[in-house]
């Protein structure tokens, strides 16, 4: 039920690991959170879940797309930004060393029956991972395919 | 026994005569025997060592009795001083006295025995009177001067006591080795001899000296340093300091008191214990002190002769009443003079030879002397020098004509009789010891003197390249005068030059011309003129026409003559320049020929052919090479080169001759075609031929040998190693990377089937493989470590061991189906590796393309990162499977995942034309590996701004409701507050960025990808935070950005207020490492002051699972100083990180001053098997430590010095322009003449080039200026100007070093693969002696090349870790 979702809280442990805290619950497993947290499994909160979900795994490594406009807006501007002809060492970051993205394979945060999709912005590279969960199962990160 | 004649009497009797003439000038060593047909016989010379005149007193009839040591002659008195405990025969001195009266030569014997006796003498009575054994007597022996006096009964007792106590433990120290004993000995004879004549004072004040001594030195033995252990190495060399300081003193004395070659000599005897000692060679040391004891007893003897005379008397006389103790005396004199005597003979000999050098005279007797030419001969023809220049040439082609050679070798022999006396003196050697190697240097040298003889002085040498120079000075009035000629012809086509004959003619002719038509306008009618007025107008018609005509006809003749002479001088001008082309060119072949009769009399005289070379090449090949200096010098020294470092010297011995003529034959095919290419690039094709040779044995020069047959030489390399090098680096190195590229391409392709099979005896395949190693192209544009990267995978997949798995990752390559997420990616790293279309590549190409990049070398690229490389690389040198499977993957899946799980889009932007897939691995494992790291730093930082005194603080100054999070009520998504803000902009704003170095100088990067200076930084919108303000700064900038107030509200100042707070950046740095006292605020850790280095370990971590730590090597204590002992430090811990094969690949890592690194040690490498334990440092120190000190301390003979400066010259040649070549031919004149030591050698070079290098430093800059800053002010310029002046005298350190590297015996031991290298070869970490100062130093050693650069002070000052 919607209006039983209860509080929440995105923190981090004192040893630096992510943990939603549910109510006063303190969850670090994104198994637990739908048991913690019944409401979850309602697809209004799909967008809750999905934060939820990747901010107990990834912590601040990954960020949810929730305007993938915005995400192709900001990607384009900083790829275009970039020198092509650049020679960049291994371990630095350009969006061209991966590509441009579908686009269009990215969405909101939604439930598919009981299969939790989402996208993320993997905030070291920049670039976009899909993620899915079902119930019961760790979540999956995979890059958006490359389309160029 | 037959009787003598007559004249054989006079003749002996004259050659003795003579001898004992030259022996009353100065002492002679000597052998005395009975002779073996009666008589005696006597060998003498001043110089040659007494065992010498020994066997020649053997050799000359004489048996083994008789004695040896040295002799004098003073009037009429022959006094021998037999040496080393000989006691003459009893029969030697009847028979040397009846032997010279039988000759008719009245002189007197004495035989002056060690222990002060003498046989014959003054007192012998008339010469021929013998005296006989044991008929001394009390008046024949000079009898103690106290007999008689008895002036102090007990003064003379308590020294008698003294002395009787003294001499045992004199004797124990003399039996025992003690260096002092021999001082002591003297001392107490000297004390002996003084009581015998009476001198109590001076008795009593030696022994009041030898006393203490003894006390002193105590009962304590001579150290044994034949085992002597490095540690006990100081100790050493105080003991030897301590027991060299007396006998120092006496030779001080001797420099100052004595004639002035014995003072020479005294300087020489401790200028050579020194260098002995400083060498560690405590050996040797050892003996030099004996010769040095024996040396300096013997002249301070001669020096207070008075003293020495009395007490010769003595020892025998007062025997009776000292007894044992004499005796004890004599024996301990004895026996230093035995243990030294051998040592001492030759040591002495040397000394004198050397004092011989010193003088020209000397030097020639030296040169003469070796070559065995006797005492008389060597003063005879010194002398003739005076008279005859030739004298010492003419005696050496006489000794060529007593020699049992060939009439052709002899005339080889003699045309070098008057050049370098070593080499004249190597060759005699060589056709006694080595017939073959000496047939076969005639035979060459003869060739190469085909056309007269070849002077290969340097005097010869300069005369040939002066004339050069000379030639090509008058090319250019040459070309001056042609331009000149054919402009005044083309300028006589339009008419006369000014002043010209042919101008003064055409003036002539028009005066005529005018003179002949006023003449006719002036002529009256006819009929008012008289006939004496026609006749006369008749005639003077008649002449003015003749005088028109022989005008024109003479402009006509004026020219045809001036154009004739301009014609002439054109003639005359091409002449001269085809003459000074065509002197240039015989002036070349001259210095070619010389060059190569110099380089092979250089390589059997000092060099690879010589009996001290090292390694030594077997007898059978060196004829071998001989033979190649006739076809071709610079081939001969290059195979000579790689020979020397070739596991099989006999291939390439037997084949540098085929590739030679190869070479010369312009690699022809059968049908006669030649290739079109300069000599040089195909003496660099012969020279690459030779070193792929040098790898793959003899199948590769049949191979060779049938590639040129089939003609294929002469087509076009379709990948472009025939294209000209670029002189701008950035493009040269594209043209590099496409060249590599596309022969990988080429050779994938022909491997693999359509079936994906991979076959690489297909006959697509051969012929691809033979391209690689054979084509022209291919030994241009030379890839040796490319083409060993293409033989190993034809190992994998032809082994055994390895082909089924090697042949199922190809099977199970196939590209991504469509609509894959990574399919867009791996499209694109397969194009690129194959050199197709993204559009039209299928699995085959996805099979291709793995093999491709398994055929690249993975080495650091030019804008390349240790700290990934290095552990990719150890994966594929010690894996090649687990390599291929990862190429593999990314070319199915265009993705890379990890080991744990993580996955990647593959990267598909590696620097540009470098093979896609191979790079794509490693830049794939980096971006893994940087987000590990970025995560870590994220946590440390967000850690550290997490404490109350830092962001946390603001808590207090924010309202709780914007401080906190919200949630969004439709969503449910959590709206970050302030702090979830801050925390994120952390994350997200502050990048931590591998930086690979600042640029270098005032000229850019140094964009060699060595990554060396290379270390983290942290960065906000895009710049690096410096320092602490810029961070600061930051954090105020995030801080009202996250809070959403401005700078000047009372919020925002609140807020920047607990930002400025000291406790918050004093917060931060506690965070990251605890304050020490030696380092200043700015110096410790922060994140504006990130520690140096890079991520190797999450590189291990990423590729290999685990949390990898990084460990110091080196430890933390007992850390030796010196460069030899960090860099025995650095070796020791290589070898303890271990090793189960000679492959083993040990990640490890550097930080220090520009040594930030991440690498490969090699700790099973072979070259360390010397140096391993039990025992380690002691090897090192034998095997590395002690070799180097001696190389540094050794003078190369003037000879090999000018080869290393020539050498060294004449590399700077081919690169240099005409003016420059001119300052370099000056530089050739002023080539070492003296011995000098490797680093006086280094030194001459430099000061020799500094005109040179002052010009090509301004050339350089020059150009780097106009190309790259043509606005550039004045103190631009000489910024650049400075940092070209510094890199060429850095170039040229370099190349004087690495060519001493190549020339001497320098051991050395390989310790780590250092990434950096590529196709054309690969550089190791070595350690091994630097000879210029002695130190055992780091080196990067070019694998392909062999060439040796020092890598840096930095690198063994640096601290080594190993990741584990």
């Amino acid at each position: 039920m919607a209006d039983l979702l209860p509080p929440v809280e995105l923190e981090f442990s004192a040893a630096g690991a992510p943990v939603v805290i549910i109510a006063e619950t303190v969850v670090s497993s994104p198994t637990q959170l739908l048991r913690t947290a019944p409401a979850l499994a309602d697809p209004r909160w799909a967008f809750a879940y999905a934060q939820m979900v990747n901010h107990v795994v990834q912590g601040d490594d990954f960020e949810l797309i929730i305007k993938p406009d915005e995400f192709r807006e900001k990607y384009m501007e900083r790829y275009n930004a970039e020198d092509p002809d650049e020679e960049v060492g291994p371990g630095t970051i350009r969006l061209h060393n991966f590509g441009i993205p579908d686009f269009a394979a990215i969405h909101q945060p939604m439930k598919n029956s009981d299969e939790l999709i989402f996208f993320v912005e993997n905030v070291f590279m920049g670039i976009p991972y899909r993620v899915t969960m079902t119930e019961g199962s760790a979540p999956d990160y995979q890059p958006v395919a490359m389309v160029k | 026994m037959a009787k003598k004649t007559a004249q054989d009497i006079k003749v002996e009797a004259a050659k003795l005569s003579e001898l004992i003439a030259r022996m009353r000038k100065k002492d002679h060593n000597f052998a005395l025997t009975l002779g073996k047909e009666g008589g005696v016989i006597l060998a003498a010379d001043p110089k040659k060592g007494a065992s010498v005149m020994w066997r020649q007193a053997k050799a000359n009839g004489g048996t083994s009795k008789g004695c040896m040591g040295v002799a004098s002659v003073k009037g009429k008195l022959i006094q021998f001083y037999p040496e080393g405990g000989d006691e003459p025969p009893k029969s030697l001195y009847l028979n040397t006295k009846k032997h010279l009266k039988d000759l008719g030569l009245a002189f007197k014997v004495a035989f002056v025995l060690p222990d002060g006796a003498v046989i014959g003498g003054e007192d012998d009575g008339e010469a021929g009177a013998p005296m006989s054994e044991g008929t001394e007597t009390e008046e024949q022996v000079p009898a103690p001067a106290s007999n008689g006096k008895n002036e102090d009964a007990a003064r003379v007792a308590a020294l008698k006591q003294q002395i009787k106590d003294m001499s045992p433990k004199v004797a124990a120290l003399a039996k025992s080795g003690h260096p002092a004993a021999g001082k002591l000995a003297t001392a107490l004879k000297t004390a002996v001899a003084a009581l015998g004549s009476g001198q109590l004072d001076k008795a009593e004040a030696v022994l009041a000296k030898v006393a203490p001594a003894l006390d002193k030195i105590g009962d304590a033995a001579p150290q044994t340093v034949d085992d002597a252990a490095p540690d006990n190495s100081a100790k050493i060399r105080k003991q030897l300091e301590t027991a060299f300081r007396p006998i120092a003193q006496d030779l001080d004395k001797l420099k100052d008191e004595a004639g002035e070659k014995v003072a020479q000599k005294a300087d020489q005897v401790a200028t050579m214990f020194w260098q002995v000692l400083d060498a560690s060679d405590w050996k040797k040391a050892v003996s030099v002190l004996k010769l040095s004891k024996a040396f300096a007893d013997k002249e301070i003897a001669a020096l207070t002769k008075q003293v020495s005379e009395a007490e010769t008397g003595i020892l025998s006389g007062i025997s009776d009443f000292l007894g044992d103790v004499a005796d004890t005396v004599t024996n301990t004199v004895g026996d230093i003079a035995e243990a030294a005597s051998d040592i001492a003979a030759e040591a002495m000999e040397q000394i004198d030879d050397f004092v011989d050098s010193l003088t020209e005279d000397g030097r020639k007797k030296l040169e003469l002397q070796a070559l065995g030419f006797s005492e008389e001969e060597q003063d005879r023809i010194v002398a003739a020098l005076a008279t005859d220049p030739n004298a010492m040439r003419d005696a050496k082609a006489k000794l060529v004509d007593d020699m049992d050679i060939t009439p052709d070798q002899k005339t080889a022999l003699k045309s070098i009789a008057g050049g370098n006396p070593r080499t004249f003196k190597a060759m005699c050697d060589l056709a006694t010891t080595d017939p073959a190697s000496f047939a076969a240097a005639t035979a060459t040298m003869a060739a190469l003197d085909a056309d007269g003889p070849l002077d290969v002085t340097p005097a010869g040498v300069q005369a040939t390249r002066d004339a050069r120079i000379a030639a090509r000075a008058a090319e250019g009035p040459a070309q001056e005068a042609i331009t000149t000629a054919q402009i005044a012809i083309d300028a006589l086509q339009s008419g006369p030059a000014l002043g010209s004959s042919w101008e003064t003619a055409q003036q002539a002719s028009a005066d005529a011309e005018k003179a002949w038509a006023e003449f006719n306008a002036a002529l009256p009618d006819p009929k008012d003129m008289t006939e004496a007025e026609r006749q006369e107008a008749m005639l003077r018609g008649m002449e003015l026409d003749r005088q028109r005509k022989d005008a024109a006809q003479a402009v006509i003749d004026a020219e045809a003559a001036d154009k004739a002479a301009a014609a002439a001088s054109l003639t005359e001008a091409q002449a001269a320049l085809a003459k000074a082309k065509d002197d240039q060119t015989a002036a070349l072949e001259t210095l070619k020929a010389q060059d190569a009769k110099r380089g092979m009399l250089d390589a059997l005289t000092f060099g690879r052919l010589s009996p001290d070379a090292h390694p030594q090449i077997a007898p059978e090949d060196k004829a071998k090479f001989l033979e190649v200096f006739a076809k071709d010098g610079q081939i001969g020294r290059n195979a000579l080169d790689l020979a020397a470092h070739s596991p099989d010297p006999s291939v390439i011995a037997q084949n540098a001759g085929f590739v030679a003529d190869k070479m010369l034959d312009g690699f022809a095919a059968p049908s006669g075609d030649k290739l079109d290419l300069p000599e040089a690039d195909m003496r660099n094709m012969a020279t690459n031929a030779l070193r792929m040779g040098a790898s793959e044995g003899q199948s590769y020069f049949d191979g060779f040998s049938t590639y040129l047959a089939s003609g294929k030489q002469l087509q076009p390399d379709p990948h472009g190693g025939l294209t000209t090098p670029l002189s701008d680096p950035a493009a040269e190195r594209q043209r590099k990377n496409a060249i590599a590229l596309s022969r990988t391409q080429a050779m994938s392709a022909a491997v693999i089937n359509d079936k994906g099979a991979v076959n690489f005896g297909s006959d697509t395949a051969e012929a691809a493989m033979d391209h690689m190693m054979f084509h022209p192209g291919s030994l241009t544009h030379f890839t040796p470590q490319m083409t060993d990267k293409m033989n190993e995978v034809k190992t994998l997949f032809t082994s055994d061991a390895t082909k089924v798995e090697a042949q199922g990752v190809i099977d199970g390559t196939a590209l991504p189906a469509v609509g894959a997420p990574g399919r867009t990616n791996a499209l694109k790293l397969v194009a690129g590796t194959t050199g197709k279309d993204a559009g039209a590549v299928t699995d085959a190409d996805a099979k291709a393309s793995v093999l491709a990049a398994m055929m690249t070398p993975l080495s650091q690229g030019p804008v390349g990162s240790c700290f990934s490389t290095a552990p990719v690389r150890g994966i594929r040198e010690t894996d090649p499977i687990r390599a291929m499977t990862q190429f593999s993957e990314l070319a199915n899946t265009g993705m890379y995942t990890t080991p744990n799980g993580q996955t990647y889009p593959a990267n598909v932007n590696p620097p540009k034309g470098e093979n896609p897939l191979m790079r794509s691995w490693e830049y794939s494992v980096a971006t893994a590996a940087a987000e590990l790291t970025t995560s870590r730093e994220h946590k440390k930082l967000t850690g550290a701004l997490s404490k109350p005194e830092t962001f946390a603080g603001m808590k207090d100054v924010i309202p709780d409701e914007k401080w906190n999070s919200s949630r969004d009520p439709d969503t449910g998504l959590v709206i970050p507050g302030v702090s979830a803000k801050l925390r994120k902009a952390i994350t997200q704003q502050l990048k931590f960025e591998y930086s690979a170095g600042p640029e270098v100088g005032a000229v850019g990067g140094s964009g060699d990808g060595s990554s060396t200076e290379g270390g983290y930084q942290v960065t906000y919108k895009g710049k690096a935070l410096a320092n602490e303000a810029d961070f600061v700064a930051a954090m105020k900038d995030i801080a009202l950005t996250a809070t959403g107030y401005s700078a000047t509200s009372d919020e925002g100042k609140a807020v920047i207020a607990v930002i400025e707070d000291p406790k918050f950046a004093n917060t931060i740095l506690d965070s990251y490492g605890a304050p020490d006292p030696k380092k200043i605020r700015k110096d410790r850790v922060a994140p504006w002051n990130m520690s140096s280095g890079g991520f190797e370990d999450q590189t291990e971590r990423v590729l290999q699972g685990g949390e990898p730590s990084i460990d110091n090597m080196l430890g933390t204590t007992g850390l030796l100083t010196s460069r030899s002992g960090r860099t025995k430090d650095v070796v020791g811990s290589i070898l303890g990180l271990g090793s189960t094969k000679p492959t083993d690949m040990k990640l490890i890592s550097t930080r220090g001053d520009n040594a930030n690194h991440a690498f490969n040690a090699l700790p099973g490498h072979p070259s360390q098997d010397k140096i391993r334990d039990p025992n380690s440092d002691a090897k090192i120190e034998k095997e590395l430590v002690q070799p180097g000190r001696a190389l540094a301390s050794t003078k190369l003979p003037a000879d090999q010095a000018a080869r290393l400066y020539d050498d060294q010259l004449r590399a700077l040649l081919p690169s240099v322009s005409a003016d420059m070549r001119d300052l370099i031919a000056e530089a050739f004149k002023r080539r070492p003449t003296e011995p000098m030591t490797p680093k006086n050698l280094k030194a001459k070079v430099q000061t020799e080039l500094a005109a040179y290098k002052a010009v090509e430093a301004q050339r350089r800059a020059d150009d780097w200026v106009a190309k790259n800053r043509p606005d550039a002010d004045a103190a631009m310029k000489q910024r650049v100007l400075d940092h070209f002046t510094k890199a060429v005298d850095s170039d040229t350190s370099a190349d004087i070093q690495a060519s001493l590297m190549d020339a001497l015996p320098v051991p050395e031991v390989v310790i780590a693969d250092t990434n950096w290298g590529g196709p054309e070869g690969q550089i190791y970490f070595v350690a091994a002696p630097d000879p210029v100062t002695g130190d055992l130093v780091m080196w990067q050693k070019n694998v392909a090349t062999g060439r040796m650069t020092l890598a840096g002070k930095n690198w063994e000052d640096s601290n080594w870790y190993e990741i584990k």
